[in-house]
């Protein structure tokens, strides 16, 4: 998939990579680029083996920390995301579901316990500059407009969006279809979309 | 094709925004595609190296080296010594036929005179008439020692207490060990082998064996239920 330069055209691939042209593309691993042998070694005690799953996942638990959460904690939350995995990652199992997707299970925990903490402020102007952006989105409105939503639509919104997953990994992740995943999302903007517009 | 496909095939880039909005004009085309740029814009905001923030955070990860190991090599010594403790108390609980049976099979590897195998009829009086006698001590033998050994069974059907303790306390991979209740097994062969010295056979006369502690080692079967 490419990204493009015309409006007009989708342009979401969240978590791709850009090759020398400026091209997005997104490389498509057994689970996001992580192998189950690196889950596997880290579970044993392999600290070189997590660094590797921290350095494939940490864009994607960085983004959702900092829209889920004060933007200057979400470096610690991060942290306080991967430091718990390591703990409890003896007892994960594959179950088909990716990976990533357990990751964003415990960055919810975290994010929600970090907002219970501190009072979440954004700065208007931390609004990204770009002509895609809508002109009445904000992001404290959009983030807390999602939290309205009902859990398996703002969970298929964060993981297609802020984390990165494809349809096929959110449906794993949340036990749909491709098709009832994609249903989900649409509604779920429209949703957004009439409560944004109301104000 | 419904909306929602069609709005999949727009994210994909095979339809543009006019031909979508041109295509459903009763729905709010453009601002569903406003919100889902708004989101995209925020995917593609720059994160911080990651490596920069592993060097951190590597040196915080608490110890967590071999546990895989230690926690297998204890399933296997608890599954070892459940096993053993199993067999055993499944020979002191195991009617006299049976246990007649593994003496003979026993002796069998032993080179003892094998013992005829146990049928319906003389094992089965010899072992009531043992029954009966529990505590007669056996001629040559150590009755003692099944005596003992009765007398230390806590319970033939209790295969309960033999659970090895391979959980380690708090430890949270209790659900990946297999219970080792499962692998009790009371047909295990009387195990530890032994067994006594001389088969089943009719005559009651067991010869002693030294190595046998763990069962009855004694034709006269046994004992004790209880």
């Amino acid at each position: 998939m490419t990204l493009s330069e015309d409006p007009t055209i989708a342009v979401n691939i969240p978590g791709a990579s850009h090759d020398r042209n400026g091209e997005a593309y997104v490389e498509h691993g057994n689970d996001a680029g992580v192998p189950s042998l690196l889950v596997e070694r880290a579970k044993r005690g392999d600290r070189d083996a997590f660094g590797e799953i921290y350095r494939a996942h940490h864009a994607a638990i960085f983004r959702f920390a900092r829209f889920a959460s004060d933007p200057g904690a979400a470096e610690d939350i991060v942290a306080d995301v991967f430091l718990r995995a390591w703990t409890a990652l003896p007892r994960y199992r594959d179950t088909g579901v990716p990976f990533i997707a357990w990751l964003y299970g415990i960055a919810r925990h975290v994010a929600a316990d970090a907002r219970r903490r501190a009072r979440r402020v954004e700065p208007r102007d931390a609004l990204p500059d770009s002509p895609t952006d809508p002109p009445s989105a904000d992001r404290v409105a959009l983030f807390e407009a999602l939290e309205r939503l009902p859990e398996e639509q703002r969970q298929v919104i964060e993981l297609k969006f802020l984390i990165g997953c494809s349809n096929d990994e959110v449906g794993a992740a949340l036990g749909k279809t491709p098709g009832a995943v994609n249903a989900q999302q649409w509604r779920a903007l429209a949703q957004l979309r009439r409560w944004l517009e109301d104000g | 094709m419904s909306f929602d496909e069609d709005l999949a095939r727009w994210e994909a880039g095979e339809l543009s925004i006019d031909e979508l909005a041109t295509a459903y004009p009763d729905e709010d085309v453009r601002g569903i595609a406003s919100v889902h740029a708004a989101f995209a814009g925020i995917a593609r905001e720059p994160v911080p190296d990651a490596s920069a923030s592993w060097e951190r955070l590597g040196a915080r990860l608490p110890a967590r080296a071999r546990v895989g190991r230690a926690r297998r090599r204890a399933i296997v010594i608890g599954l070892a010594a459940a096993m053993l403790m199993g067999s055993a108390i499944a020979y002191a609980a195991a009617p006299s036929g049976v246990r007649g049976v593994v003496r003979t099979i026993v002796n069998v590897f032993r080179d003892e005179q094998p013992a005829a195998p146990p049928t319906g009829g003389a094992p089965s009086q010899v072992t009531r008439d043992d029954e009966r006698s529990t505590s007669r001590p056996a001629p040559s033998g150590e009755p003692s020692a099944r005596e003992t050994q009765d007398a230390d069974e806590p319970d033939h059907g209790d295969g309960g207490d033999d659970e090895p303790e391979v959980r380690e306390s708090g430890d949270p991979d209790e659900r990946e060990t297999p219970s080792p209740d499962a692998t009790e097994d009371p047909d295990d062969g009387g195990g530890d082998g032994d067994g006594d010295g001389d088969g089943s056979t009719p005559t009651p006369d067991p010869e002693p064996s030294s190595s046998d502690e763990l069962d009855g080692s004694d034709q006269s079967n046994d004992p004790s239920h209880d």
